[in-house]
């Protein structure tokens, strides 16, 4: 299986971290750069690059269309994963036995789908591919995959801070070690924010490999 | 074994030991220095990028680094990377993509006060392109240090960090080396290890060698105009991501690059007598009498019978003649300096020569003194031990080029004696120890001084002495004042001749009514 994980210059380190953990967990890893950015080179990862404007955050139709292609042309296996650079992932236990199209965190109160981590089934695809060139319900890639495969198959999601959801992002203000985070959730998101750089995302990133 | 190897290093690292010690080691063969030889071929290699046809980096090599037989071939530079992290792994990830079988190894160093001074010192002569840089420099220099780790962190089988703190250590080296699959040979790190290029004399030399060859030769700067990558760069980090921003924004600007008539070259130190110590302990004044310009060093002297707690040590005037109200066979005493006496037409023979007799002489009258001067009040009890933490006024390193060209003799000589601290004890801060305040010298530490150092006027001696030995330090400001009525915290008054006023005066007067046990009137 592998996973196809978005990164741009300053969070490269990133993505290497999160590289490292799919690779333990058997996933192949493919780093994807725009190709206004430098080529890195990463141990163990498969880079290409994409051409399709990114808008901000993986935003509008074009990438889209793109992203899926590529989610395509490198699916293998039982499923096929996106991931963000700052996402690490413990488990696959989120995604085992899953009867579902798609599958990540979401709600439909809040956000229907999250794109820090998701597993897409690559026999469903084309469907979206389809769907994708005739338009998008959402700016967002995320949102937008999430909204097509509850329309057009089945999407499972679990619901954000719920007792046993197995995805979660970091709560840096949470006093808790690497190791009791790791037993509560399979996958994390170390979100970078006003106060949390680049640097202190893949510091705190490292601890947890 | 790998066949090949780029030897990045971060200028001022060690980067040259490491390049000799590979170079001579058997089956190993790695070039000096390239400068930006790889940023070129980069750059060539590159331009077929953009050409039609599907053409990608790499497709047509422009250069091929091809090595002898069984030889591991290395390439160093300390100028591929420098330009922030986007063009620096851009750089680094063509060498491991363009030469498959290669590996990298970085020379870093810590980011501490002795790379910043190495820097400071050598910038303008060794790397053209940072004569622009000026005083982003420091922050350029990090920015490489951490691009290499994060680039090692992205590709720990390919790439090696070789820290300059394990040079010394031919097991950490070797082992560094030997994980990326290059050999090192003990007889070649020792010959290496032993001559230590770059560091002391060898730094010196290094600069002197450079800028000759910059003036045989001239080599064009080649980061020419507008391609200047340390010309007015955008940074590639926002605020955020650097945790040094703020530490930066208080240093002061690296200097002006020193000019060559204004060099300070290191002098021996002058032979002097060694005197036994008459007493365990002593107060020492040198003064001249024809410099005063009220009762100065009366006033400081009762300041000392009333404020010093040490009431039975005795105190040594040291110059060309004793006070007029000193009563003689008391406790304070007058001693003749010979460079200070009057001569012929009542001028000092010397005021240099007086100065050196009266330290070489003040220092060994006992084995602890209190260096006293009569522009010196203390203001509250004062024990000895209060006066082992020495008080200092900032640091010296980075004013040296400044100080050396002041027409102030005081400041010559104490740039002289900075340049002379940097020379025995390398990458080290030099504090302002001259601070005007009551100085404590132990004989044993003051003859490891005048041993080791050539004074070259007042204000060396005390900063010699105090980097030397590392004497514990506190910032002085809340401790002198210069004015009365003083601060609650303040220990010390000292003025100069311009700030001495009536005022003042009349205040010292006041303070110091009551005439000490050794004045006779």
């Amino acid at each position: 299986m592998k996973v196809v994980i978005y990164t741009h210059p300053p969070d490269y380190v990133a993505a290497a971290l999160a590289a490292r953990a799919w690779r333990s967990l058997g996933v192949s890893p493919v780093l994807a750069v725009h190709r206004s950015d430098p080529l890195p080179v990463v141990e163990g990862c498969e880079v290409i690059r994409t051409a399709a404007p990114r808008r901000g955050n993986l935003n509008g139709l074009a990438f889209l269309r793109e992203h899926l292609r590529i989610l395509r042309e490198h699916a293998e296996g039982e499923w096929v994963f996106k991931a963000d650079s700052d996402t690490l992932c413990f488990r696959l236990d989120w995604c085992r036995g899953i009867e579902a199209d798609a599958v990540g965190l979401g709600d439909v109160g809040m956000r229907a789908f999250w794109g820090f981590c998701y597993a897409v089934r690559p026999a469903f695809l084309d469907t979206l591919i389809a769907a994708a060139d005739k338009g998008a319900p959402a700016e967002e890639e995320d949102l937008a995959i999430g909204l097509l495969t509850a329309s057009l198959g089945r999407l499972h999601t679990y619901k954000p801070l719920t007792p046993g959801c197995p995805l979660a992002g970091f709560a840096w203000s949470v006093e808790r070690s690497a190791e009791e985070w790791k037993g509560l959730v399979d996958a994390m998101c170390f979100q970078r924010g006003p106060e949390r750089s680049h640097r202190a995302v893949a510091d705190k990133m490292r601890e947890f490999l | 074994m790998s066949k090949r190897f780029f030897l990045i290093t971060l200028p001022r690292s060690g980067g040259t030991a490491v390049q000799r010690m590979l170079d001579a080691t058997p089956g190993v063969a790695c070039c000096g220095e390239t400068g930006s030889m790889l940023e070129r071929v980069c750059a060539m290699e590159s331009v077929v990028e953009g050409m039609p046809g599907g053409w990608r980096v790499g497709a047509v090599p422009v250069v091929d680094l091809a090595a002898p037989e069984g030889v591991c071939y290395g390439v160093r530079s300390s100028y591929l990377g420098r330009e922030g992290w986007s063009k620096a792994v851009a750089r680094w990830s063509w060498l491991l993509r363009r030469w498959p079988d290669a590996v990298i190894v970085f020379v870093t160093r810590e980011v501490d006060d002795g790379a910043e001074i190495t820097l400071s010192m050598t910038w303008n002569l060794w790397i053209p392109s940072f004569a622009k840089c000026a005083g982003r420099l420091w922050k350029r220099w990090r920015e490489m240090r951490q691009s290499m780790l994060d680039f090692r962190e992205m590709n720990p089988g390919r790439v090696a960090i070789l820290p300059m703190e394990k040079l010394g250590d031919f097991e950490a080296v070797a082992g560094v080396l030997a994980a990326v699959g290059i050999p090192l040979a003990w007889e070649a790190w020792e010959q290496v290890n032993a001559s230590r290029p770059g560091e002391r004399r060898a730094a010196v030399a290094e600069l002197v060698a450079v800028e000759k060859a910059a003036k045989l030769s001239p080599v064009p700067n080649p980061f020419d105009g507008d391609r200047d990558p340390f010309a007015a760069v955008g940074n590639e980090t926002d605020g955020s991501d650097d945790p040094f921003e703020a530490e930066d924004a208080a240093r002061d600007p690296f200097p002006a690059p020193i000019k060559p008539a204004r060099r300070h070259r290191r002098q021996p130190p002058r032979p002097f007598i060694e005197m036994a110590a008459e007493v365990p302990r002593a107060i020492v004044y040198p003064w001249l009498s024809t410099a005063a310009v009220w009762q100065e060093l009366r006033h400081s002297l009762r300041s000392v019978a009333e404020h010093f707690e040490d009431k039975e040590c005795p105190i040594f005037i040291l110059g060309d003649a004793p006070p007029p109200w000193l009563r003689p066979g008391g406790r304070v005493q007058w001693r003749a300096i010979q460079g200070y006496a009057p001569e012929r037409h009542g001028q000092p023979l010397n005021r240099r020569a007086g100065m050196w007799q009266a330290t070489v002489t003040g220092v060994q009258l006992a084995e602890e003194v209190c260096w006293m001067n009569d522009d010196i009040y203390f203001l509250r009890a004062t024990r000895w031990e209060d006066l082992r933490v020495a008080l200092t006024e900032g640091r010296l390193e980075r004013k040296v080029g400044e100080m050396l060209a002041s027409t102030n003799v005081w400041r010559r000589g104490l740039a002289r004696a900075v340049c002379d601290l940097l020379d025995e004890r390398p990458l080290r801060p030099v504090w302002r120890f001259a601070t005007h305040t009551p100085y404590l010298f132990e004989r044993e530490k003051s003859l490891a001084i005048l041993r080791t150092y050539r004074l070259s006027y007042k204000g060396s001696w005390v900063t010699l002495y105090h980097n030397h030995h590392n004497t514990p330090h506190e910032p002085c400001a809340p401790h002198k004042v210069n004015r009365l009525p003083a601060t609650a915290a303040a220990r010390f008054l000292n003025h100069s001749n311009y700030t001495l006023t009536e005022d003042l005066k009349g205040k010292l007067e006041a303070l110091f009514p009551t005439p000490a046990p050794w004045e006779a009137t």
